[in-house]
């Protein structure tokens, strides 16, 4: 817990260790992973959890050690190409408008958000921000890191700060990071080295918000006013790496920033590699074929081609973090018959043993839910006690409880997704063993989320999210609240759960923060039975063993590309 | 109407009596060539298998067995289980519904316009001819796959959208090649006779025109049902084919290259099915080509 | 000669015409409002978005009359104008065209194997009609066209590059920046693209090479004792490519087509992968911009076939 106090800390010393820096990463990059990896297929990273960037996601590093996957941080070799396949190409290359998850990966290596989180908890000796202090729970200052330049020569200051996020607020930018920084009144540049933010209301997600470069980087105000539209194909930040080339369909390139400002432990200058090229290939059968061959570095696979990665001489495979993505998800329209029925939902999820699906779907790389939409392992996480799982006594009582012991019939959407589409046939098969008969819609992403969560069409949505959140304020600002966009009813769920998720994102003590999401959980899963996750996995990113330092990239390394090297 | 003229009834009059002697020889004729028994063989037993699958197929295409997944084929699952633990036997009979199905589906679409566009065109010339003509012209400026892509795309996939764009993908061809067979036999001694004994326009088309048309048209068919099953396979393969819970040929070979490495009956067994049925209806369509105009024997 | 290529012209003017209404008219079949999908936005963004969408509703004239809204529709397109791109928000026009080049080299390349393949073939089947060779060939080409396209590449990756390591896996590099690796990386994609083509037109330089071969002058060059080997190339090779002319100007909308897959597996920055990619992000502007692309094309690589086919064959001119 000594971690999660540390949170609002910005003045801690904690030395960069060896082993604090294999967790480090740019927030965000849950949606990253999810792209890039396929944990959960293509169509979720932009679908039905689109990379909400919310929140930032570090590695644990207790988690990663007891996984026995960390080995120490080597200096490494300057120079090298390094190249790696993701699944997706960006939209863009302006890190305030990003579209998809997937974008994350290209964007950090060209930006530098203003904090970088390190195991759940903003490290300010790896950002742009060294120190951070809560004047009163409106007012934040930030001290500005000196001598830190965009790719353009011009000076990160203060003003920088005050500029981008102002740009981040402009609704005209329509930043992706915007709906979760409404909390900021304006931001003040007090003197070179000093930005003051003024809150309209206390925010305890702030830091994880501003953690990320979906969204929120840092991009040179010459470079933006310089190019204008163009600038999503002119990008400049901060970051290890400058712009190269961008050939649409195909690749992105990016060179070493020799102006760097990071250092590794020995005090060499970060980035090791010369350059890094990311491409995208949708096909997992040709990505994977790629890693093979060695054209490419690193891809993250889908769990069918794990036993084949794991087998391969010349592939390392490192394991991410549990609890991203959630691979499966039962969510409830309260109001549509007949799921307005408390009885009938818990006996719908009642029926349910998802451990077919991590069994036949995922190969026995997934696990079971046991709590809310929180992230295993992290200070926010706990199990919630009661909660649906499986059992077919139980689902046959809340039947007849609700009159209809014999079963009913039930529209189910999903969306397209081969393994999306099979858990949701396993469960049709499971709802049939105790008389529930579902009819399956399929649509893709965007219709599905469209029919289920705005018009309200459907009664059941079998989805997944990109994953839980170790800043637990995301899914209850993003599924739970009233004015949340994956609510189907518009509503506000119950009186006292609309006021817990204020309380949430208002309160500082995270002691106190974590017992109000013990109470939404509850609700949620157990009193109102609306949001049922029930599978997640594991990443997993395969490397060529030739490329060092690859444990500390793990899945979301993607954003650590600056400590990669090739041996 | 490909039926009627099939019924070799009422031989009232000797074109029609002509064309029908004609139904009688023509299997006889196709069959004699070598390769044609084993193709009409097989497409009649995936035919039965789609029309039967209700009734053949040993179990249910949803049925998940999931001790039994991934197993190779075994006596229990002839063609082995999937990662659920169905039976591909089984899903394999009842996607050959659905990709049949739209097949055959489109390729009666595509002939239900063509058709009478070609007739229309072909007889009546002048300005009719230009406009239907130019309208054909316009449709084959979008290739099939492209033009599937974007309808499909457009109103959403769902199996009657996938028949409608693969089965007017096939119009123009349809309305030419009749359009040029009605040309040549317009001006024959018969049709000028029947004309100047007074017969309309309609009769003149359906009865002494229409039945010089048949042969093309029915290898041209044969032929564009092959193509609407691979039509079928490749949107599958790019995202826009019928959506799961259905199976189809196409999805369940899609499906099946991620398991490639750990299971490669997956996708040999529909790689195969729709590699045979497209080769059966193309060889079939050649030799009815041969049996329907010897001149063009060897061609 | 002069009155058919107006004729043609004239007639290519209503075809021009509806190719474009064609393309225009998909705006319409948009189910919902034309104007969200434009916009990228979901109906329930739509209607919070209200004001933005009608002003938008306005500038595109689509509160007007189908007619009008067509013109306008058209003039912007004229002017390369088709709006931003739904993913990239950028000009539909800047993210075509890099790609139409990659795309022309890959299916000029496929036409050239297609012809390298059908030419000799074709003729080896016309002069030893119905040997065993004939029988080959013939059933080759058919079985071709019965293979899926998408598994043929799938099986050819893990074969030539991940087996026997021969060729790299994906990816495309212009063989005018990069002769070697260009190439290389070309082979897989433009054989299987070359391959379909060449099926077809094997058939047909069969059959136009039997017709030309049965004609009197060939006879009669043979006759007169000419060697066997240039009276087939020479003089009736040189006959019977008119109707191969016309083949290869249909293939050309075909390869667009076909593109689509290849292009998708081989990761290949053509227009055939972003129509696939814009069509899975419901990218409407480029998907409308790249149907009239791919129209356009096709129509006018078939009106040039026509005065080609006018310009080679004399009898043409008197019809």
């Amino acid at each position: 817990m000594d971690r999660a106090e540390n949170y609002w800390k910005g003045s801690r010393t904690r030395r960069i260790s060896r082993r604090s820096a294999l967790g480090l990463m740019g927030a965000g990059t849950l949606a990253a992973w999810l792209a890039a990896c396929g944990g959960a297929d293509k169509g979720s990273s932009s679908g039905s959890a689109p990379a909400p960037s919310t929140s930032a996601n570090a590695a644990p590093t207790q988690l990663a050690a007891a996984q026995g996957t960390v080995t120490a941080f080597q200096t490494g070799n300057t120079g090298g190409k390094f190249k790696l396949g993701v699944t997706l190409e960006p939209g863009t290359l302006d890190t305030a408008i990003p579209l998809s998850g997937g974008d994350t990966v290209f964007l950090s290596t060209m930006y530098n958000p203003l904090v970088t989180i390190d195991h759940f908890v903003p490290n300010p000796q790896l950002s742009l921000a060294q120190k951070w202090e809560i004047v009163d729970p409106t007012t934040i200052t930030f001290t500005i890191r000196p001598g830190v330049k965009f790719h353009d020569g011009t000076d990160f200051d203060a003003e920088s700060v005050k500029w981008n996020f102002t740009r981040i607020l402009d609704p005209a930018t329509k930043s992706a990071a915007r709906s979760n920084l409404i909390d900021i009144d304006r931001v003040e540049a007090v003197d070179k080295s000093t930005a003051k933010f003024i809150l309209k209301s206390p925010n305890a997600t702030l830091l994880t918000a501003i953690g990320t470069v979906y969204g929120a980087g840092m991009a040179s105000r010459t470079a933006v006013e310089k190019w204008g539209k163009e600038f999503t194909s002119h990008p400049v930040g901060t970051g290890p790496f400058v712009f190269d080339q961008w050939v649409p369909g195909s690749h992105v390139t990016v060179k070493r920033n020799p102006n760097y400002w990071e250092k590794d432990s020995a005090g060499k200058a970060l980035p090791y590699l010369d350059e890094v090229t990311i491409q995208a290939i949708p096909d997992d059968t040709v990505r994977f074929a790629n890693l093979q061959t060695g054209d490419i570095h690193y891809a993250a696979l889908n769990q069918k081609d794990w036993a084949a990665g794991d087998k391969h001489s010349d592939l390392t495979m490192i394991k991410g973090l549990p609890g991203i993505p959630v691979n499966s998800v039962l969510v409830f329209n309260l109001d549509k018959p007949p799921a307005d029925n408390l009885n009938l939902r818990k006996a719908m999820a009642f029926a349910l043993d998802p451990s077919v699906a991590t069994k036949n779907v995922y190969f026995g790389y997934a696990d079971v839910i046991k709590g809310g939409m929180r992230q295993p392992g992290s200070w926010a996480y706990s199990e919630t006690p009661g909660r649906p799982a499986y059992d077919v006594a139980k689902a046959k009582e809340f039947l007849a409880a609700a009159g209809v012991p014999n079963g009913l019939n039930l529209d189910v959407i999903t969306y397209t997704s081969p393994q999306i589409n099979q858990q949701t046939e396993i469960y049709q098969e499971q709802w049939a063993k105790v008389g529930i008969n579902a009819k399956i819609t399929t649509q893709d992403v965007t219709t599905s989320t469209d029919s289920f969560f705005v018009k309200g069409l459907f009664p059941v949505f079998s989805t997944s999210w990109g994953t839980t959140y170790f800043e637990p304020n995301g899914a209850a600002s993003y599924i739970y609240s009233k004015d949340a966009y994956y609510n189907p009813m518009h509503r506000a769920i119950t009186p006292e759960l609309e006021d817990l998720v204020v309380k949430g994102r208002q309160t500082y003590n995270l002691d106190e923060r974590k017992k109000i999401y013990d109470r939404i959980d509850q609700i949620v899963l157990v009193e109102q039975c609306y949001y049922i996750p029930l599978i997640y996995s594991t990443g997993r990113g395969y490397f060529r063993k030739n490329v060092g330092n690859a444990d500390i990239f793990t899945w979301f390394a993607a954003n650590r590309m600056q400590s990669l090297f090739l041996k | 109407m490909i039926s009627q003229q099939a019924t070799p009834a009422e031989p009232l009059r000797s074109t029609r009596r002509r064309t029908s002697a004609r139904w009688v020889v023509l299997p006889v004729r196709v069959l004699r060539s070598p390769m044609a028994l084993p193709c009409v063989v097989i497409i009649v037993i995936f035919a039965v298998c789609a029309v039967l699958a209700s009734v053949l197929a040993p179990y249910s295409p949803r049925e998940q067995r999931s001790a039994e997944a991934l197993e190779s084929p075994s006596v229990k699952h002839p063609l082995g289980t999937d990662n659920l633990g169905r039976d591909m036997l089984s899903r394999m009979m009842y996607g050959a519904r659905v990709s049949l199905g739209i097949g055959f589906g489109a390729v009666v679409l595509g002939l239900a316009v063509g058709v009478p566009l070609g007739l229309i065109a072909g007889y009546q010339r002048g300005f009719t001819d230009e406009v239907i003509m130019r309208l054909m012209e316009i449709q084959i400026a979008f290739p099939g796959l492209i033009f599937a892509l974007a309808l499909v795309s457009t109103l959403g996939p769902s199996v009657r959208n996938l028949l409608i764009a693969i089965g007017i993908a096939g119009v123009p061809g349809v309305a030419r090649l009749v359009r040029a067979q009605v040309l040549s036999v317009r001006e024959r001694d018969y049709v000028l006779a029947a004309r100047a004994l007074g017969a309309g326009s309609a009769r003149i088309l359906l009865r002494h025109i229409w039945p010089n048309c048949t042969a093309p048209v029915i290898v041209a068919a044969t032929l564009s049902m092959g193509y609407a099953v691979l039509a079928e396979a490749s949107l599958s393969f790019l995202g826009v084919g019928v959506r799961p819970p259905t199976p189809t040929w196409g999805s369940m070979l899609q499906f099946s290259f991620g398991y490639l490495s750990i299971a490669p009956y997956l996708s040999i067994v529909p790689g195969v099915a729709i590699f045979l049925l497209v080769l059966s209806f193309n060889l079939l369509g050649d030799a009815l080509r041969d049996a329907l105009d010897p001149s063009l024997r060897g061609r | 000669m002069f009155a058919y290529l107006v004729r043609r012209l004239l007639q290519f003017i209503p075809v021009l015409i509806g190719v474009t209404f064609l393309v225009f008219s998909l705006t319409l079949l948009l189910p919902g409002d034309p104007v969200a999908s434009l916009l990228g936005l979901s109906e329930g963004q739509a209607q919070v978005d209200a004001e933005m969408v009608q002003r938008y509703r306005h500038e595109l004239g689509l509160d007007q009359p189908v007619p009008v809204q067509y013109g306008m529709w058209l003039g912007r397109a004229v002017r390369g104008d088709f709006g931003d791109s739904i993913k990239t928000r950028r000009p539909v026009a800047d993210e075509i065209l890099p790609r139409l080049k990659v795309t022309a080299q890959v299916s000029v390349a496929a036409l050239i194997v297609s012809l390298l393949i059908a030419l000799p073939a074709g003729v080896a089947g016309a002069v030893w009609r119905n040997s065993w060779l004939d029988r080959l060939i013939t059933m080759l080409a058919v079985a071709a066209v019965a293979v899926p396209s998408f598994w043929l590449a799938i099986m050819m990756i893990l074969l030539f590059a991940v087996q026997w390591q021969v060729l790299p896996p994906s990816g495309f590099v212009s063989p005018f920046d990069d002769p070697v690796r260009g190439l290389k990386l070309m082979v897989m994609p433009v054989l299987i693209l070359g391959w379909e083509g060449a099926a077809v037109l094997t058939r047909q330089t069969r059959s136009a090479m039997l017709e030309v071969l049965s004609q009197d002058y060939v006879r009669t060059a043979r006759a007169k004792g000419l060697a066997g080997r240039r009276v087939i190339w020479v003089h009736a090779l040189k006959n019977a490519m008119l109707p191969i002319i016309t083949i290869l100007g249909l293939r050309i909308g075909l390869l667009l087509g076909g593109s689509a897959i290849v292009e998708t597996i081989f990761t290949i920055p053509g227009i055939g992968r972003l129509l696939v990619s814009s069509i899975s992000t419901r990218d409407f502007p480029v998907i409308q911009a790249l149907v009239l692309v791919i129209g356009l094309s096709t129509v006018v690589a078939s009106l040039l076939t026509d005065i080609a086919y006018a310009l080679l064959d004399p009898r043409i001119r008197y019809r």
